[in-house]
């Protein structure tokens, strides 16, 4: 038996996904789209059964890829039965889903997800007067608590598929009441029979819904029939809205005798007329945002300490190598590049970790969505709007968590000009080396004006990169303003929230862990001498051949080296400074000064020798406005399932982040 | 009048929703039909509107609000 689960966001479609699946599961992309298709299987009473994760939509309407994805590979018939899930605590708006695929007569069955929280609301559902007036079967759950999941994997066993199609005979004398003579006409017209799996009412709707992809299919159905087709509706104005009229009355027609108590006080709860107001809730929403990072970096730690302890095993492996006659040039690969590599990526696998954690905290809880209407008016004027916030915030954490949290957005045109700009944001890391050069060259009362002047410049910057990429990434359809949920305050489930935070972790050690190898192991060959003397190694004489050229922009051979590096991770630039002013070997220096970031004594008066206070300040412009590290690159490929659209993007940043250094160095020049 | 123009605190019933397709299925498929009702809880300069329809609570965005036409209720 194959399964697919259908549902609206926030319906608990992944958790009851990830719940039944466990480690069973795969992830590819829908043939020829940007979106992402989820598989996998479970066992329910000895039985396999195959499910797919439909893309979470509001509806079957052909808004977007997503939406058409979903209605054909329901009617393809490959799966035999569509699972519509709905929230039991918002029961009456989560149905919408069941009424816009009322009328695809394709085996289905209803599940009251949250049905914890609706008997916290004090709410009542009869499921068995549901199931009767629906002649599906309707099952009461929780996606958070598998001890629930034994009625679903009955419900599984028991049902016949043949007899299991959506009774719509209430919502057929809907429509006729509401449409009268259009109604009777146009069914006239239609197939008897509908077209493929879709009923002649299901396609009147859709007709009236302005839907262009069913317009398509009618069109090439019905022949010459089409026009007398759009004549009869041509009179129909706002068609969508009355036949959603009908959908909800529908909706209140299955409910009523069936949900009994539970109706939400119409007034906001006492907490969100204070979390809501535009100057204490803004206050507070900052608050609660500083006290996120904070608590995330604090998550991340243990990680990170793990992963600074593996350089550790670099010495006593190298010698033992060494004895044993291997080559040098291996060893060094070996216990300088990828050691390096692994320490690297798995101390920033622990800001993913912390900060997909809290920040999944504030989602799961629901106060996210009241911080996305404070600050709607904010994303709004880089033509984002407000779901856009999570992904900045994330991203003054960590720029990898920020690309993964892009997936909130509703189009992919508004998540890939979300990660672009999103990069702007600083991370952790991009702040430990700018506190550093800074407060060395200026003192700490410079350090604080030339962080304003980078925040001035990264206003500037946000607004020119949104003018452009707005225009080549938002068409009118992605320019559509905030329509969102506040969802009632829900108890944190930290299981769940730990399993997840876990699983990020994983997807993202594993996609950037290779890129940075190869980039950590390529450092490493460069920077390679017999001797350990950096002087004639590959990358003294290239850094040192084209300093001519680097200076243009401000940048000495080793401040560009220094920009180079943070490629491979941000803190990677203090390594590398600490390399070419020490004169050891740049992956070691990388590896060490990563984990001891205070211990720059040596790199501060090698820099103070070397660097005037224009070039110093144009090394910091250029790192701080320089592309992510290489894994937030890898994130943004895998959220947008493009690898154009991110190489384009960290190329534009590698440009102007060189050409920002350049107007700093020579206009600080004229006075400094 | 428009929903935009609504106080806080006052109902209403839609009797119209304007805008392009996309907008109206968009919004249809958060609950705000004709003939349903709606409540204004927030209505803030330079913010979105913040909404009570169908025992949900909904942000919807300033000029979106202005395609929906409303006529006011007593309760």
């Amino acid at each position: 038996m194959k399964i697919a689960l259908l549902g609206q966001p926030n319906s608990g479609k992944s958790t009851l996904y990830n719940g039944l699946t466990g480690a069973h599961q795969h992830v590819g992309n829908w043939p020829g789209k940007t979106v992402e298709k989820k598989e996998g299987s479970f066992t329910a009473n000895g039985k396999t059964v195959e499910i797919v994760d439909l893309p979470g939509t509001y509806s079957l309407a052909a808004n977007s890829d997503e939406e058409i994805i979903t209605r054909d590979y329901i009617v393809s018939g490959e799966a035999d039965l569509v699972v519509i899930l709905a929230d039991a605590s918002q029961l009456e708006r989560s149905m919408f889903m069941l009424a816009d695929y009322a009328g695809i007569r394709v085996p289905c069955m209803l599940l009251l997800n949250m049905m914890d929280v609706a008997e916290s609301q004090g709410k009542k559902i009869d499921a068995a007067s549901m199931e009767k007036k629906l002649n599906i079967p309707v099952i009461p759950f929780i996606a958070s608590n598998k001890k629930t999941y034994d009625a679903f994997y009955k419900a599984l066993e028991r049902i016949d598929l043949k007899k299991s199609i959506l009774n719509t005979d209430a919502l057929k004398s809907l429509y006729a009441t509401e449409f009268g003579e259009t109604y009777t006409k146009v069914m006239s017209l239609l197939p008897e029979e509908g077209i493929s799996s879709y009923s002649p009412e299901w396609i009147f709707a859709k007709l009236l819904e302005q839907d262009g992809v069913a317009e398509v299919m009618v069109r090439s159905a019905t022949g010459d029939r089409f026009h007398e087709i759009k004549a009869a509706i041509s009179h129909v104005k706002q068609g969508a809205s009355h036949t959603g009229n009908c959908k909800f009355s529908w909706i209140d027609s299955v409910m009523d005798g069936a949900v009994s108590g539970g109706q939400q006080d119409d007034a906001l709860c006492k907490f969100d007329i204070f979390a809501t107001s535009k100057v204490k809730g803004r206050i507070f929403a900052v608050i609660v945002i500083l006290l996120s990072l904070v608590f995330s970096i604090l998550l991340g730690f243990p990680f990170m300490g793990i992963g600074s302890s593996i350089p550790a095993l670099a010495a006593p492996l190298a010698n033992t190598l060494l004895e044993a006659g291997v080559a040098p040039l291996l060893v060094s690969i070996l216990c300088e590049g990828i050691i390096t590599a692994f320490a690297f990526t798995f101390m920033m696998c622990g800001y993913v970790f912390g900060a997909t954690f809290v920040f999944g905290l504030l989602e799961e809880i629901g106060y996210l969505s009241r911080i996305s209407y404070l600050f709607d008016g904010t994303m709004r004027k880089m033509g984002l709007h407000g779901k856009a916030i999570m992904p900045f915030l994330i991203s003054f954490g960590c720029n990898i968590g920020g690309g993964a949290a892009s997936r909130v957005l509703d189009t992919w045109g508004q998540r890939v000009l979300t990660i672009a700009l999103s990069w702007v944001v600083p991370c952790g890391s991009t702040w430990a080396v700018v506190g550093l050069v800074s407060t060395l060259f200026f003192g700490p009362m410079g350090a604080v004006v030339i962080i304003l002047l980078l925040f001035a410049t990264s206003v500037l910057h946000l607004y020119i990169t949104s003018r452009i990429y707005g225009k080549k990434l938002l068409t009118d359809a992605d320019r559509t303003g905030l329509i969102m949920e506040l969802p009632p305050y829900h108890k944190p489930r930290w299981g769940e929230l730990l399993k997840n935070a876990f699983r990020k972790m994983g997807q993202a050690f594993k996609r950037a862990i290779a890129l940075i190898t190869v980039i950590s192991v390529i450092l490493c060959l460069l920077s390679y001498t017999s001797d350990g003397n950096l002087d004639g190694s590959i990358l003294y004489r290239f850094g040192n051949a084209i300093e001519p050229v680097t200076l243009f922009f401000g940048l000495r051979w080793q401040t560009f080296i220094a920009w180079l590096a943070s490629w491979m991770g941000k803190e990677g630039s203090l390594g590398a400074l600490a390399s070419v002013f020490s004169n050891r070997s740049v992956m070691s220096a990388v590896a060490v000064m990563t984990y001891n970031p205070v211990d720059s004594s040596g790199v501060g008066a090698g820099l103070a020798e070397v660097l005037s206070k224009p070039e110093a300040l144009a090394f910091i412009f250029a790192f701080y406005f320089n592309m992510p590290c290489s894994m937030a690159l890898s994130a943004a490929m895998h959220e947008t399932h493009s690898v154009k659209w991110p190489l384009r993007i960290a190329a534009y940043y590698i440009v102007l982040s060189l050409l920002l250094a350049c107007v700093v160095y020579h206009v600080t020049g004229l006075f400094l | 009048m428009k929903l935009s123009e609504l106080q806080p605190g006052v109902c209403g019933r839609v009797t119209s929703v304007g805008g392009d397709a996309a907008f109206q299925r968009r919004i249809t498929a958060v609950g705000l039909t004709q003939g349903s009702n709606v409540k204004v809880m927030r209505n803030e300069k330079h913010f979105p509107l913040l909404l009570f329809a169908r025992n949900t609570v909904l942000a919807v965005n300033r000029k979106e609000c202005e395609e929906i036409e409303i006529e006011v209720a007593d309760k």
